[in-house]
């Protein structure tokens, strides 16, 4: 059963390493860019739906959201840069 | 030769220029050049005398307003006015305030309910409450909290889930103190929310099992950005777990439910992740630690290891997401009583579990693209000589039913087998869950 499993891990690694065309972290992208050259909106979807559902910007208020994303940079393991400008997105879009 | 000027000759000289006069006057001629006549020139200037006087009433009527409002009783008015405004500002401010979040302040969390009708036990629906608070204390300082209420018999149980305050050292660096969920364990941090977890019960070994759920201790986290690719890691010291060492059922296993440091006794671990594109993660965790039982005795080893993958997949109008993570762990020898004599064994145990799923999002049907659905296998395996130990496997197929982003209708059917003699426990399960 162990092997089963690893080779069903083995096997999701294979797949997404053949199929997936490995992008980068929402460095310059198509997308709107902010002050620091970070594609926010890529970067959003990017990390947020990497474990859940992405909520509409208009869930929270500007000032929820500044907590929130306090909290999504320490377990998300986002950088400075990154939550600054997630949070910059949402906000425009709130 | 002149002509001699006689008195009426003169007069009628005089008339003549008079006529002369008023006949070539600018208002006669314009009067004719309008074709206006006399008997209109005339009530033009008796409309224009009782404008001049209309004017002049107001002049007066203005006068008097202006001479009123500098009395004292209408000046006490204005003042009452303007503090009425600036009372209504105020109050409109601590209105703000008082918005959640405005303070810094935000709770969420989530609730569930769940129904499962399992072979060999009693049907039951059962019920969490999991408020988290989560408090912005400044641009370096966030401390966060999750309470657990849970149904448990006739009571409810109270779980302290998380209780941190952190503090960003960098752009790239997180210091925590206070109890935190367990960073070696993807599943535990990242998916174990009710209405994450896209079954729902969780996985066997990984959560309720070999691994601790959550560490007392200080913790160092971050990001390290390489390229287009990039590390994340956790590093932590908490206190150990104890060693069950007594109970006929559970005799051999750690009890992670452990909040006060046994001699001093103290685990270390991390876990590190590599992320060579966005959609693609391999992780490592590990913890040791030197572990005692309740009676004290000889303590012994404790290494606990767990790897991880996660990857999503946007094909078939949809997403696929691929999970899993596998654990073991390893604790050195020594002799158990349960009250029929010592004994001992390996004890080694292991297990994990696979997922995949797959949610429809670009279908017309708005209904269609609320769907997901979801197969997993699990299992857990443990020393046949140690009391109570028996291995299971399970396959678990369920359908979600997402009704909005972060409230979930879920249903799953559970195949279960266990060995050493021990009852499959096959199980139907339905849950509701909601992310506040």
């Amino acid at each position: 059963m162990k092997t089963s499993l690893f080779s069903i891990l083995g096997l999701g690694l294979g797949l997404t390493l053949t199929f997936v065309t490995p992008n980068s972290f929402a460095g310059a992208g198509s997308g709107k860019e902010m002050d620091n050259g970070i594609d926010a909106a890529r970067l959003w979807a990017q990390t947020c739906t990497r474990c859940h559902n992405t909520r509409p910007a208009t869930s929270f208020s500007d000032a929820q959201w500044v907590v929130i994303t306090h909290h999504m940079r320490v377990r998300a393991n986002l950088t400075g840069p990154e939550t600054k400008a997630i949070l910059e997105f949402l906000k425009d879009a709130n | 030769m002149p002509i001699p000027l006689t008195l009426p000759t003169a007069r009628i000289a005089l008339a003549a220029s008079v006529a002369t006069l008023i006949l070539s006057s600018p208002l006669s001629l314009r009067a004719a050049d309008a074709g206006i006549s006399r008997a209109e020139f005339l009530e033009m200037k008796r409309e224009m005398a009782e404008l001049r006087g209309e004017v002049k009433e107001l002049r007066a009527e203005k006068a008097a307003r202006q001479s009123s409002a500098s009395s004292p009783a209408l000046r006490g008015s204005s003042s009452a006015l303007a503090a009425l405004n600036q009372r209504i500002d105020e109050i409109a401010n601590v209105a703000d305030l008082s918005k959640p979040g405005e303070n810094k302040m935000v709770i969420t969390g989530s609730g569930s309910t769940t129904f499962t009708a399992r072979n060999h036990d009693s049907s039951n629906f059962s019920a969490t409450f999991a408020p988290v608070l989560l408090w912005h204390l400044g641009e370096k300082l966030l401390f966060e909290s999750e309470v657990e209420f849970e149904l448990d018999g006739s009571d409810t149980a109270l779980n302290l889930e998380y209780a941190q305050l952190t503090y960003t050292l960098n752009d790239y660096m997180t210091l925590g103190a206070g109890k935190f969920l367990a960073p070696m364990s993807a599943f535990i941090e990242r998916y174990e929310p009710k209405w994450i977890n896209k079954l729902p019960d969780t996985p066997l070994a990984i959560y309720d099992g070999i691994l601790p759920e959550g560490n007392v201790g200080v913790q160092l986290r971050g990001v390290i950005p390489a390229g287009p690719t990039r590390i994340n890691y956790s590093t932590y010291v908490s206190n150990a777990p104890r060693l069950i060492t007594t109970d006929p059922e559970a005799a051999g296993q750690l009890s992670f439910n452990n909040y006060t440091s046994l001699n001093d006794n103290k685990a270390v671990g991390g876990r590190v992740g590599f992320l060579p594109c966005p959609n693609f993660e391999v992780g490592y965790g590990v913890q040791y630690s030197r572990v005692r039982g309740d009676e004290g005795g000889k303590s012994v080893g404790a290494l606990l290891q767990a790897v991880d993958m996660s990857t999503y997949l946007e094909a078939a109008k949809g997403r696929f997401t691929l999970l899993g993570e596998y654990a073991w762990s390893h604790l050195g020898n020594r002799a158990y009583d349960t009250g029929g004599g010592p004994f001992t064994f390996d004890n080694k145990r292991q297990g994990g579990y696979v997922q995949l799923s797959y949610r429809a999002k670009q279908f017309e049907s708005d209904v269609l693209n609320r769907f997901e659905i979801v197969a997993r296998a699990d299992r857990s395996q443990a020393p046949h000589d140690a009391p109570g130990a028996f291995d299971e496997r399970r396959l678990t197929f369920g359908l979600d039913y997402w009704v909005t982003g972060s409230t979930v209708v879920k249903a799953a059917y559970e195949i279960d087998h266990r060995d050493n003699g021990q009852p499959n426990g096959n199980a139907f399960l339905i849950g509701v869950a909601t992310g506040l």
